[in-house]
């Protein structure tokens, strides 16, 4: 998978500043990640939109071994799936914040968008 | 078709492999080890390498039969093809794949395999790498499956219900099993409570004896019709179902799936029993892929020997043990202690198994369960039987 395909987009949005996920234009389905076709109704149409950043933690880990060799320093560091209640329950990957502490399944956490090698990512902070 | 589907009316006639080596510490590179194995499960079977005119594989294998019919003499290639997706996801499965071609009339003898070289194959770990994660995990420090599986372990535990010490009990049978194994890697090696207490975290909940090895080596297993096994040398392992699949709600989708810390078992474990006629109170032995404990761990759930509730009870270093255990597992150590080339010995020991020839033999020995891939996006489980399950 590359950063191209159906939610290439994606990057380009968080690059500008904003975080938006595609909504199908047919049933209005949240559609993520994203596909070329809405697998419930069948729209081929998708408009993206920002999402409501007010999230909870649904899963993470603390992650101690430098697989990441940029992250090498702030080792160990976690990785957060949130979902955003406010956004279809969708579910973002991103680095939690360093600043925001231990954080447990549902901890409320805000979508941010953080600075990352080569662009910007997801980054989940305290509300 | 038959309404039978595949059940019983092929078998594994032969086995064999190259020694586990030390990840990139091979004297050969990943083709010859391949051939040699394949040509190993000849031999087991009595079969002329010649002979064998399928070639199926999973997992990202570099070999195909076109690159080995030139070292193996195939007389007619007729059947070359390998499971998509799913990494280990897709070794039981490469057995259906087989089973089918044979079934259909479209091949005679299927070779099953798998080979890794690290100097030529690039890591394992790499090459799952390249196919699962998309930049939504590259980007924010995901950069292995060990995280993943991390991320869905924490929440099998925390909102299932699961005691870690069922992750601990799988890790401690597979290394006993390994220690009573002179071809496993861990042979010999002892691995205490105390010592997978006090082994460091990869990535939580995740411990580095949670983590399967990296070896080089190769496997194959000779597949026949059923009727040619039973005239071969050694005694069949016969073929009673190898379904695969995904459910709705997985697929391709990162983080997203649903139902989230499943193994990704439930319809295939339905089309396991239903095929095969048996129930998991029936099975002797399972060789459960055990790329990292958590998800192992749900995969014996989610083939019904025990719920997320009961799974602390069940789940003991006595039940998982051979020869007494309720269900002993990974009797050759497995991917975390005998050796790992993308799962492919667990397919081997399942054999071992049903011939009665395991260095941690069950018995009564019928029914040996193997499960590929936990929480792949393709899984894939197989039942193989003596003729006596038929």
């Amino acid at each position: 998978m590359s950063a191209g395909g159906a939610g290439g987009r994606f990057w380009d949005y968080l690059a500008a500043g904003s975080i938006r996920v595609p909504r199908c234009d047919g049933c209005g389905r949240w559609t993520w990640p994203a596909q070329y076709r809405c697998g419930d109704c069948g729209s081929f149409d998708f408009s993206w939109t920002d999402v409501d950043p007010a999230g909870e933690v649904f899963a993470w880990t603390r992650t101690h071994h430098a697989f990441d060799r940029s992250l090498a320093d702030s080792v160990p560091y976690t990785v957060v799936v949130g979902t955003l209640p406010g956004s279809g329950n969708v579910r973002l990957i991103g680095l939690l914040d360093l600043e925001a502490g231990d954080v447990e399944i549902g901890t409320p956490v805000r979508a941010a968008v953080g600075a990352a090698d080569g662009g910007a990512r997801v980054l989940w902070k305290r509300p | 078709m038959s309404a039978r589907g595949l059940r019983g009316q092929t078998a594994i006639a032969g086995i064999g492999g190259t020694p586990y080596y030390k990840r990139g510490q091979s004297p050969d590179p990943e083709e010859a080890l391949c051939i040699k194995a394949i040509c190993a499960a000849a031999a087991d079977a009595g079969v002329h390498p010649g002979d064998i005119d399928g070639f199926v594989s999973y997992g990202g294998e570099h070999s195909s039969g076109t690159q080995l019919m030139a070292a193996l003499g195939t007389r007619e290639l007729r059947w070359s093809a390998t499971v998509w997706g799913g990494g280990g996801g897709g070794i039981p499965g490469a057995l259906g794949l087989a089973a089918a071609a044979i079934v259909a009339g479209q091949a005679t003898r299927v070779a099953v395999y798998r080979a890794m070289a690290q100097g030529a194959g690039g890591r394992v770990n790499e090459a799952v790498t390249i196919e699962h994660l998309s930049p939504h995990y590259t980007r924010n420090g995901i950069r292995s499956a060990a995280q993943i599986m991390a991320l869905r372990t924490q929440r099998l535990l925390a909102v299932d219900g699961v005691p870690a010490s069922a992750m601990r009990a799988l890790a401690l049978a597979s290394y006993y099993h390994a220690a009573r194994n002179p071809e496993a890697y861990a042979y010999g090696n002892t691995v205490t409570e105390a010592d997978y207490d006090a082994s460091r975290w990869i990535s939580e909940p995740v411990r580095l004896y949670d983590c399967s090895r990296e070896n080089d080596a190769a496997f194959a297993v000779l597949l026949t019709a059923a009727d040619e096994a039973a005239s071969l040398r050694q005694p069949p392992a016969y073929l009673l179902s190898a379904p695969m699949g995904s459910e709705h709600g997985w697929g391709e989708i990162e983080e997203s799936i649903s139902p989230y810390t499943s193994a990704g078992f439930g319809p295939v474990a339905r089309r396991l029993w239903s095929e095969s006629g048996y129930r998991p109170a029936d099975v002797d032995s399972a060789q459960i892929y055990t790329n990292f404990t958590g998800p192992a761990v749900a995969a014996i759930i989610e083939h019904g020997f025990c719920s997320a509730a009961e799974a602390g009870e069940f789940l003991t270093v006595k039940n998982l043990t051979a020869p007494d255990g309720e269900l002993p597992v990974n009797t050759s150590g497995g991917d975390l202690a005998e050796g790992f080339v993308h799962g492919i010995g667990l397919v081997l020991e399942a054999v071992r198994q049903i011939r009665g020839t395991s260095s941690n033999q069950v018995s009564p020995s019928n029914l040996a369960l193997i499960t590929g891939g936990p929480a792949s996006r393709l899984v894939s489980s197989a039942l193989l039987g003596t003729a006596a399950t038929l």
